[in-house]
C-alpha cells in the first residue's frame, strides 16, 4: 500500500479509537431529547448537592405564563473539576441555559451549559449531559455547542 | 495496546506508548495524481504542490490525530478545578489537565524510581472498568436474578433507572462495583493491612495482609466483603468473599436497563501491579457458579494523580430522593416518590 494512504488510514483508525468510548455515569439519561433547547430564565434555587446538583429556574412560555424548570448537573466534586463552587449561581441570576429537555415534554432537563447574558460562561460544558450517549452523539452535541468533539469525562467506565 | 485507557488521563504519554516516526521527504513511489474532473489550472496547481507539501500535510494530519488521541487540546483552557484553600489539594475527580501536567513536574514523577511493592498513592479517576461485553452466561438461577433487576417503565414509556438499581438509591455500591467505578481511590499501605479509600461513597475497604485467612463461613454478608492480600512477585493479590448479594456487579445494558447480579457465595480475586511510577494495572476475576456459568475477568489501568486528595462524595439518600422528584422522575414521565 502506498505509504501516504497507509498513514492516512492509520490516522483515521486512531481517531476512531479515540471516539470509541461510551459516556456513562451515575444514572441513565435516555429520557432526555437529543435536540438541545436554549432557555433564558431566572434562577430560583441552586441545589449544590450529591449525587446531583440541580438548578431550578423560572422562564416564560410563548403564552407569557411562568414555567418552572429543573435541570440536573453532575456531582459536586465533578463540578468543582469544572470550575464551579457553591457560589457560582445566586437566586435571581439571569442565565441562558442550553439543555436537553425531557422527551416526555415535562419542564425537566439535563443541563449542557450555562452562561450569563454578557456571554460569560458559568459552565462551559456539563459532562452529565453526555451520560448514556454514544461518542458520536456526544460529538455532535459538543460540536453544535462550539466545542471540540472530544473532552474530559467521556471515558467514564460503567458503574 | 489499550488506547482507550490512556484517554482517561490524556495528558500523559505512558512509557509504553508507541513512538511514531513521521515519513517526511520520502519521494519513492509517489505519484502526481490529478483529481478527477479538475481543470487545467487546478492540475497545474497540483503539480506545483510537490511531494514535500503533501508529506507535510500527511504528517500534520497524523500528528493532529495523535494529539487528539493523547491530549485534550481545545479543552485545556476550559477546565479549572477548585482547591479548598492554601495547603489543601483538589479532589482526584476531574483534576484538570493543566494541573496534572504541573503535578508531574512538581512531584518528579519522571525522576522517581519505581518500587513495584509500593502501591501508595491517589489512583484516579473513574475506576478500572467492567468487562461487560465478556460477561459469562447466566445459570438458570442467575437468569432469575437478572430478570428481577429490570427497571420499571413509566406511564410515558421510559425506563425509571433508579427503580431497581441499589446504587441509584444511594445504597452502598459494594464490591466489585467500586473497583470498576469509583471516582478515584487511595491506597494506604500499612504493615498489617492495605486500606483502599474510595472517593465514591467516601468509604474505605480493609485488605488484611497479616497472614489471616478468609473466613470459611462468613457470619455476615458485607457490602465490601472480607478481603486478605499477599504478594506474588510484583503482584499484590487480593482474595475476598462474604459479599452481600443485594449489590450489583454493575449495569447490564444488553437487554434494557438491568444489573449484573451476584450471590452471597461470590468470591473475587484481584491482582494489582504497579508497572510504572504513574501506572497501576489491575485484573479482577469473579467466581460465582451459582449465578454465572464461568469465571469472569475484567482488566483495567489507573493513573497516579499526585497533587490530589480524597474529597467528599457521599451519595446522600435524601438528596437523591429530592433529585428524583425534582428532575429525573418528571423527565421520565414517572410519578414522584411518596
Amino acid at each position: 500500500m502506498n505509504r501516504k494512504y497507509f498513514i492516512l488510514a492509520l490516522s483515521l483508525v486512531g481517531l476512531f479509537l479515540a471516539l470509541s468510548q461510551t459516556a456513562v455515569a451515575h444514572h441513565s439519561t435516555t429520557y432526555y431529547s437529543l435536540e438541545p433547547k436554549v432557555i433564558r430564565g431566572t434562577v430560583v434555587e441552586f441545589r449544590w448537592r450529591n449525587p446531583h446538583a440541580v438548578v431550578v429556574w423560572d422562564t416564560k412560555d410563548d403564552a407569557g405564563q411562568t414555567v418552572r424548570w429543573a435541570g440536573e448537573l453532575s456531582s459536586v466534586t465533578t463540578l468543582m473539576g469544572d470550575g464551579l463552587t457553591k457560589d457560582s449561581l445566586k437566586t435571581g441570576d439571569e442565565i441562558i441555559f442550553s439543555v436537553r429537555p425531557s422527551k416526555a415534554g415535562t419542564p425537566a432537563a439535563v443541563i449542557q451549559s450555562m452562561k450569563r447574558p454578557d456571554g460569560t460562561f458559568v459552565l462551559r460544558w456539563s459532562t452529565q449531559s453526555e451520560t448514556g450517549l454514544t461518542p458520536e452523539q456526544v460529538g455532535k452535541l459538543r460540536v453544535a455547542a462550539g466545542l471540540p468533539a472530544e473532552g474530559p469525562g467521556r471515558t467514564a467506565p460503567k458503574p | 495496546m489499550c488506547i482507550s485507557r490512556h484517554l482517561d488521563q490524556p495528558n500523559i504519554l505512558p512509557e509504553t506508548a508507541p513512538r511514531i516516526r513521521l515519513p517526511i521527504g520520502d519521494r519513492r513511489g509517489t505519484e502526481h495524481r490529478v483529481i478527477a474532473g479538475g481543470s487545467v489550472s487546478s492540475r497545474a496547481l497540483l503539480d506545483l504542490w510537490g511531494d514535500k507539501m503533501r508529506n507535510l500535510l500527511i504528517g500534520f494530519t497524523f500528528t493532529l490525530a495523535v494529539l487528539l488521541i493523547f491530549s485534550d487540546i481545545g479543552w485545556t483552557q476550559e477546565v479549572t478545578d477548585i482547591a479548598p484553600g492554601p495547603g489543601w489539594l483538589p479532589a482526584v475527580r476531574r483534576h484538570s489537565v493543566q494541573a496534572q501536567r504541573a503535578d508531574r513536574i512538581k512531584y518528579k514523577i519522571d525522576q522517581r524510581k519505581l518500587d513495584p511493592h509500593d502501591l501508595t498513592g491517589m489512583w484516579g479517576e473513574t475506576g478500572f472498568g467492567l468487562n461487560a461485553k465478556d460477561a459469562p452466561s447466566f445459570t438458570p438461577y442467575g437468569q432469575q436474578l437478572s430478570d428481577a433487576t429490570q427497571a420499571d417503565i413509566s406511564s410515558a414509556g421510559f425506563a425509571i433507572d433508579a427503580s431497581k438499581d441499589p446504587q441509584q438509591m444511594c445504597d452502598p455500591m459494594g464490591f466489585p462495583r467500586l473497583w470498576s467505578f469509583n471516582y478515584g481511590f487511595e491506597f494506604i499501605q500499612l504493615p498489617d493491612r492495605m486500606l483502599q479509600v474510595f472517593e465514591w461513597g467516601h468509604t474505605f475497604r480493609t485488605i488484611w495482609t497479616d497472614g489471616r485467612k478468609l473466613p470459611p463461613n462468613p457470619p455476615q454478608q458485607r457490602f465490601l466483603g472480607f478481603a486478605v492480600g499477599h504478594w506474588e512477585g510484583d503482584a499484590f493479590v487480593v482474595e475476598s468473599n462474604g459479599y452481600d448479594d443485594r449489590t450489583w456487579i454493575g449495569r447490564d445494558e444488553r437487554k434494557g436497563e438491568r444489573g449484573f447480579p451476584h450471590s452471597d457465595e461470590m468470591r473475587i480475586v484481584e491482582r494489582y501491579r504497579r508497572t510504572a511510577v504513574d501506572t497501576l494495572e489491575s485484573e479482577l476475576t469473579i467466581y460465582d457458579p451459582k449465578v454465572y456459568t464461568a469465571p469472569w475477568t475484567s482488566n483495567g489501568r489507573a493513573r497516579l494523580f499526585p497533587g490530589t486528595e480524597i474529597g467528599e462524595y457521599f451519595c446522600v439518600p435524601s438528596e437523591e430522593r429530592d433529585f428524583q422528584n425534582l428532575v429525573s422522575r418528571p423527565a421520565a414521565g414517572a410519578e414522584p416518590l411518596k
